[in-house]
């Protein structure tokens, strides 16, 4: 089967835990660590949710995305979030830092329809997942801001991408 | 013998704790029952021992809350026996972290809680730098914790606290608009020296405060 790669303009969603959020010495959120983006031993890739399959305006893509996240496997905790980023600014830091090629294809899974990995993924380079965390994924949706509700589903198709 | 919480008695066949109920955290009472409620199981069972594969088994029918709960009440108790070395009330302040980070609720499942061979290196760490600024703390693979000190968007020390007092450390400088970043392994013993190009002060120093708590 051939996974369609995500075209560079487009975005996709991590989620991060609570405990894999960086924070002061007094708990307020600072940003993203690289501890977000580690590949577990069992993961070829690092799964993602592609933001354009939703079909929408940018804010209701993301809450399409949460949705889709809430709607998978991951039970995103009050405290946790979820990093957007530029498929073209992931494959511009990996290919600059450590002249790899990594890929971002769309891996649809039972219950994430969205779900997309980034393949050939640094496994074990935290400088350069220190520059993606710093440089790509910066922007941050706290899991509390979306409301709670109905999540996709994949026999739900609530939002469709056009094609 | 007398303990410095009263006498240790020795009931039927095992020995017991007997603290005053206002001289313990409700995890250290939790501990020492469990200590108790393990010993009398092992009084049953004359001359059989635990093997190893028998005690990772039952850590892992411990339910997430319930390891969560152990990691918490551990940390807290080696914290205590250390509070001498931090400024007052500096453990109450940690204390509060910790909980944050171990909350079950907020904990992912897919996470390795903080092992406790992280956690020792961790709390050396802390005592090496005990008169400087109190880090961020998370958690990486492998239930490894981590040490956070953030001086702006760019500005960054993290440390990853392995096993035996091994630190992976990484670091990112803000220059040109842009940032520099750097990483690598070492001990413990070895850590400033590895980070003084970086002039570590900047991270560490008291006076730095974050802009809302």
């Amino acid at each position: 089967m051939k996974y369609e790669a995500l075209p560079d303009e487009h975005h996709v969603v991590r989620f991060v835990s609570y405990a894999r959020l960086r924070k002061d010495e007094h708990d307020n959120v600072v940003g993203v660590d690289y501890t977000a983006f580690q590949l577990k031993e069992a993961e070829e890739g690092l799964s993602v949710t592609w933001l354009e399959y939703f079909a929408a305006d940018r804010p209701t893509q993301i809450v399409g995305a949460v949705k889709a996240i809430r709607a998978s496997n991951i039970k995103p905790s009050k405290k946790s979030s979820f990093a957007i980023c530029r498929v073209s600014a992931i494959k511009e830091t990996c290919s600059g830092s450590s002249k790899r090629k990594i890929r971002v294809v769309h891996w649809p899974e039972a219950d994430n329809m969205a779900h997309c990995e980034i393949r050939q993924f640094p496994r074990d380079d935290v400088e350069l997942l220190q520059k993606l965390a710093l440089g790509c994924w910066s922007e941050l949706v706290l899991n509390s801001s979306v409301p709670d509700g109905e999540n996709a589903a994949p026999d739900k198709p609530f939002w469709l991408r056009t094609t | 013998m007398t303990t410095a919480s009263g006498p240790l008695k020795y009931a039927k066949n095992f020995p017991v704790l007997d603290l005053p109920r206002n001289a313990s955290s409700v995890e250290s009472r939790y501990l020492c029952e469990r200590a108790l409620t393990s010993a009398r199981q092992k009084t049953h069972s004359v001359g059989v021992q635990p093997s190893t594969e028998s005690m990772r088994a039952i850590q892992q029918k411990k339910s997430l809350q319930e390891r969560l709960f152990d990691v918490k009440a551990e940390s807290k108790i080696l914290t205590r026996q250390l509070t001498m070395h931090f400024p007052p009330d500096w453990h109450l302040s940690f204390f509060k972290q910790l909980d944050n980070l171990l909350d079950a609720e907020e904990w992912n499942e897919q996470d390795e809680p903080v092992t406790r061979d992280s956690f020792f290196t961790f709390i050396r760490l802390l005592l090496k730098f005990k008169n400087k600024r109190r880090p961020g703390i998370g958690i990486a693979d492998y239930g490894h914790i981590v040490a956070a000190w953030t001086a702006g968007p760019t500005d960054r020390l993290t440390v990853e606290c392995l096993p035996k007092d091994r630190v992976r450390w990484v670091v990112s400088v803000p220059i040109d608009g842009g940032f520099d970043s750097a990483a690598g392994d070492t001990s413990l013993d070895r850590l400033m020296a590895s980070l003084q190009p970086y002039t570590p002060e900047h991270w560490l120093a008291d006076e730095i405060r974050s802009t809302s708590r």
